[in-house]
């Protein structure tokens, strides 16, 4: 496909929804403006942006901070989680053991533990990355199980026909069938993720994103309540994308074989 | 060399369930000869395919016996008897056509070499298809695959279960003359389960019709059908007299 083509594409695909933001930051930035509205109430657009621009230095530091807590915290869950997948699959013992307790677990909220956290682990980096690493196991850990356990009975058959020992099934059948399961829910965890790392430093941090809004909330300065909350939504939006890449490079066979 | 490919004495089989049990095949009896093409036919639910994997020894416990080539079933899966071919193809969307048909050689740890992978893939006609993904492939192409893969060991018997359900009717009528070439080619046993009648007869030497639940044979029908076969021998009077008594027999 030629550039101007694919150029093309990309214009009729994001145009519109393009269009509708430009639209809407106008409309608040006249709304503001029509209301003349204080800065602590609501900051308009240009307001936040200059606030942004002031500050770039400190924001671009805790959002390294909140980034670092995210990646890490979701890593380790999602390896963790995938790990913990496969041998609950492989063990009849492990499944009956741990599944129902996962089940009850999974319905508890995790951030609810954010305090006891702060209290084991002090108010640095650690804490936050250990309630990431417990918001982003649990999908990991049920969505995999699900993609391990239910494979078609007709390969399991098959694989019984060709004398297949366990482990080669789940090599050859169980974790590839798997790894769909497996991406969909990195792409939740990852938004977990986020939201384990900003509960985090709510309870208490020095550094952070959830620090810089906590901190600019006590002084009123709504602005850069803004600017970090536009960061925040950034990560989330980087941290989806790097999922949805390493998906399609990894497993270029499925998003096919379902398009087909 | 005993004449006799599968021997089946007996068979019966029950699934039981918390509170019910229920009997899917009741006192099945017959035999398949070496090198026949022998069907199995019956309406859905009467226990074809369990039958089909208690032959192969995929589906534990049951009553009766079956003997493999003249051995007790038990040993002779531990031996590259069968090939199976599911109403599905079941291929692996993540493997290409030649690494499909390669997968029970993996799984054995065989040596590439010595089974001819390329002529297999020339016979099944999927010559020039090697690298194509299975999402690549229509319906017809993806069964070929099967079949190629269910004959990588050179099995003694090709087990087919309603292979052909899923096709459009040009297709199957297709993979039906195909499959009686490579038959033809491989000399290997084949016994086939299908719920369609003509498809049966046109294929056979032989066709088992099975009542429905619980499965007992109704009757063995031998097929007198002049062969090679092709597409005139549907039209054969002989061909549709046979077809009209199967049909009564099911109905």
């Amino acid at each position: 496909m030629d550039l101007k083509r694919r150029l093309g594409l990309i214009k009729e695909k994001y145009l519109p929804s393009l269009v509708f933001i430009i639209l809407l930051v106008l409309l608040w930035e006249f709304l503001v403006r029509l209301f003349s509205l204080p800065e602590y109430i609501l900051p308009s657009p240009l307001m936040i942006a200059r606030t942004f621009l002031k500050f770039r230095k400190i924001l671009l530091f805790h959002t390294s901070v909140t980034v670092f807590e995210t990646l890490s915290g979701f890593m380790v869950g999602a390896i963790l989680g995938f790990i913990l997948a496969v041998f609950i699959c492989m063990s009849d013992f492990f499944y009956r053991t741990f599944y129902p307790v996962l089940i009850v677990i999974q319905s508890i909220p995790k951030v609810a533990l954010a305090p006891f956290f702060i209290i084991w682990m002090g108010f640095g980096i650690l804490p936050k990355i250990a309630i990431t690493v417990l918001v982003s196991i649990f999908p990991v850990l049920v969505n995999t199980l699900h993609g391990l356990v239910f494979v078609k009975q007709e390969l399991i058959d098959l694989m019984k026909v060709f004398h297949a020992s366990k482990i080669q099934v789940l090599f050859k059948i169980r974790i590839p069938s798997s790894l769909p399961f497996f991406f969909t829910s990195l792409k939740i965890s990852i938004i977990f993720s986020v939201v384990g790392a900003i509960i985090g430093e709510f309870v208490g941090a020095n550094k952070g994103l959830g620090y810089v809004i906590m901190i600019s909330s006590s002084n009123l300065n709504t602005s850069l309540m803004f600017a970090a909350l536009f960061l925040l939504g950034a990560i989330g939006v980087f941290c989806s994308l790097l999922v949805s890449l390493s998906e399609k490079m990894l497993l270029p066979w499925h998003k096919e074989a379902k398009d087909a | 060399m005993p004449e006799k490919m599968i021997e089946v004495l007996k068979i019966g089989k029950e699934f039981t369930n918390n509170f019910k049990s229920l009997e899917v095949l009741k006192d099945i009896s017959f035999s398949v000869n070496r090198g026949s093409f022998t069907s199995i036919v019956g309406m859905s639910g009467c226990g074809k395919t369990t039958l089909l994997k208690i032959i192969c020894g995929i589906s534990n416990p049951y009553s009766g016996q079956i003997l493999i080539n003249g051995e007790a079933a038990l040993k002779a899966g531990k031996n590259h008897y069968f090939g199976i071919v599911f109403q599905e193809p079941t291929l692996l969307p993540w493997r290409n056509v030649y690494n499909n048909i390669e997968l029970p050689l993996e799984l054995n740890s065989c040596p590439r070499t010595k089974f001819k992978t390329d002529d297999l893939i020339r016979l099944v006609g999927l010559k020039g298809f090697e690298d194509v993904m299975p999402h690549e492939l229509s319906a017809g192409m993806k069964a070929r695959v099967a079949i190629a893969r269910a004959l990588i060991f050179h099995p003694s018997i090709l087990l087919m279960d309603e292979a052909f359900n899923n096709l459009d009717e040009i297709t199957r009528g297709n993979l039906n003359l195909e499959l009686l070439r490579i038959w033809k080619e491989i000399k290997t046993t084949v016994l086939f389960v299908t719920h369609n009648i003509s498809e049966a007869i046109f294929l056979s030497d032989r066709i088992i019709v099975l009542t429905p639940r619980p499965g007992t044979v109704r009757k063995v029908i031998d097929v007198d059908l002049p062969r090679p076969r092709d597409k005139q021998t549907r039209r054969l009077p002989e061909f549709i007299e046979i077809v009209e008594n199967a049909r009564e027999l099911l109905s």
